[in-house]
């Protein structure tokens, strides 16, 4: 199991290291093999709040504008001149609240979702399940769902559904890991 | 889950804001008795209850109304039943100062079963609540530990109320009288602060990383001197010293848990809740010792009555704290909240004014501070000084939580 670097962007630091699928095409391009049918099928088994990494021997530039059409930004890190590995994961808006005092983390989250576009989803991350902004999710209609990743560090996937697909908030999508 | 109910809380926080204000112009009105040191005088007697049942307990039991659903993921079971309990606990209570000051049997004898039905009761629906909790935690078992003692302070207290008219427990009454004031303030109430702030400390203090096993300890340890106290008090040594070796070696476990909050807090500034916390914290630290050299020293009555004046004022002041972050909070959270994203809201803080918080604090602490020194030193005149001071102090607690509470968007 591969988990992201520390350093890496907050939107790729909350995916589960779990959801992370990792394809290493370096071979294929050493013997000249095209690697975007394996590359493809990878990104097919990527969860919905997953990543997807690929080993390359050089920048798969290209891959860049593929990917970002599927709706995946990227982190790309260099580990040696022929060994580079490619981070695609969601394009989502990260709000980190842990070092703001109750009830500043609701007053800003609910602020954020305000601008949030139809069907994009917003994590924040938290020390804690905040409990009070639970109920006015649902009494938004946002879809949300919490995963209790550490002691101390819960993610809450919070998502805008869309305005054609909006569902009633009893069925929508509401998952509690711990 | 819904988001915290404000009435049921809201209620225990005005009834237990009166009582603390009532208590804190009695300590003016028991100075003479607190300088010489009867503690067991009438007048001392019932604005102890005032601060312990009145103060204390009132807002414990409001405080988990809020709490519980937050912390252990399940609110009350029965609202009904906590606000019957309420009226119940906060009737007895009046009528047991009265009965206690003015010496009057029939109002006495009502109020201790107004007091343990109402107890019994709220024990009742704590018991349900925290079965149903699934998170079994330092706070459900601190909780859970301080429910069992307030039911052993309960007991005590009542055979203690009866003996008042019969004198039936005889020579051993003063054993009697300080096995239930420390099962009440070491099993109820600092159990319930250690559980509590185990999760709202670094909640307000924005500390997170750092070692929180002291706390698990602190419960430990309390439990189980305060266990051995209610059982074995009539025991030498494994009833007594040992519970007070036990109860002192867990009041140092939740001050180090407490240190550890304070000292890995993200936010530098601490506000004057926070500070009066730490103060409270500063003055419970003083009790450990104190309470050493009472129990081994044959210590004088003023010696003593200081001792337990530390003791009540470190945990009144600390629920005193709570009241800057709780307080705020709920009324935020109550009308501000629904309106959160929509426009531009004040902040917590905005809803009071800082200056006059830490006016308040500052005035808490000296007030408590001046008490302990002069009880200790028998200084009269001191004692009312320190109990004006602590009353200016919690007077403007009362007006800034009043103004807090009439806040609008």
């Amino acid at each position: 199991m591969i988990a992201p670097v520390t350093d890496a962007p907050l939107a790729l630091q909350v995916v589960d290291a779990a959801e992370i699928i990792e394809t290493d095409v370096r071979e294929d391009l050493r013997a000249g093999r095209e690697p975007f049918a394996r590359i493809m099928a990878a990104r097919g088994e990527v969860p919905v709040h997953g990543a997807l990494v690929v080993r390359a021997i050089f920048e798969p530039a290209p891959l860049y504008r593929v990917m970002a059409k599927e709706g995946f930004a990227h982190h790309t890190e260099r580990l040696a001149d022929d060994d580079w590995r490619v981070w695609f994961y969601p394009d989502v808006l990260v709000l980190d609240v842990r070092d703001m005092e109750p009830p500043e983390p609701l007053a800003h989250t609910l602020a954020a979702l305000e601008t949030l576009a139809d069907g994009r989803t917003l994590v924040q991350v938290n020390v804690r399940v905040p409990q009070f902004l639970l109920p006015k999710l649902e009494e938004r209609g946002f879809a949300f769902e919490i995963r209790e990743v550490a002691p101390d560090r819960v993610h809450l996937f919070i998502r805008r559904p869309s305005s054609a697909a909006a569902a009633p908030p009893s069925t929508l999508e509401k998952q509690h890991y711990v | 889950m819904s988001g915290p109910p404000l009435r049921l809380p809201g209620e225990h926080f005005v009834a237990g804001t009166l009582f603390l204000l009532i208590g804190a112009i009695g300590v003016i009105y028991a100075a003479p008795a607190l300088a010489m040191g009867v503690y067991a005088s009438p007048v001392v007697v019932g604005v102890t209850h005032l601060f312990t049942l009145g103060w204390l307990t009132t807002s414990l039991m409001g405080a988990l109304y809020q709490f519980l659903p937050v912390a252990l993921g399940q609110s009350i079971a029965s609202e009904r039943v906590a606000h019957a309990t309420f009226v119940l606990h906060v009737g007895a209570v009046s009528m047991l100062v009265v009965a206690l000051v003015r010496g009057n049997g029939i109002v006495l004898y009502a109020s201790l079963l107004t007091l343990t039905v109402g107890i019994t009761c709220f024990l009742a629906n704590l018991g349900v609540t925290l079965h149903r909790a699934e998170r079994r935690d330092v706070t459900w078992w601190a909780i859970c530990c301080a429910a069992v003692f307030l039911g052993a302070t309960m007991v005590l207290g009542a055979a203690l109320g009866i003996n008042l008219r019969t004198g039936f427990l005889g020579g051993v009454q003063p054993l009697a009288l300080g096995t239930h004031l420390h099962i009440a303030l070491a099993g109820w109430v600092l159990l319930v602060m250690v559980g509590v702030s185990h999760r709202l400390l670094p909640m307000f203090l924005l500390s997170h990383g750092g070692r929180e096993y002291f706390a698990r300890y602190a419960v430990a340890l309390i439990a189980s001197g305060a266990g051995l106290l209610a059982v074995l008090h009539h025991v030498a040594i494994i009833g007594r010293e040992v519970p007070a070796v036990l109860i002192g070696a867990g009041v140092i476990a939740f001050l180090l848990q407490a240190r550890e909050f304070y000292r890995k807090r993200h936010r530098r500034k601490l506000d004057a809740g926070l500070r009066l916390a730490a103060g409270a914290l500063g003055l419970l630290a003083v009790g450990v010792p104190l309470a050493a050299f009472v129990l081994t020293n044959p210590a004088s009555l003023r010696l003593r009555t200081a001792y337990v004046v530390v003791l009540v004022l470190a945990c009144s002041l600390f629920v005193a704290a709570h009241y800057y972050k709780i307080v705020p909070f709920l009324i935020w959270n109550r009308h501000f909240g629904p309106l959160a994203g929509t426009r531009s809201l004040p902040s917590v803080a905005d809803l009071y004014s800082q200056p006059m918080a830490n006016a308040a604090a500052a005035l808490l602490m000296l007030g408590a501070v001046t008490l302990i020194v002069t009880v200790a030193s028998g200084l009269e005149i001191g004692v009312r000084i320190g109990g004006v001071l602590f009353a200016t102090g919690a007077a403007i607690e009362a007006a800034q939580m009043t103004g807090i509470a009439r806040r609008r968007p």
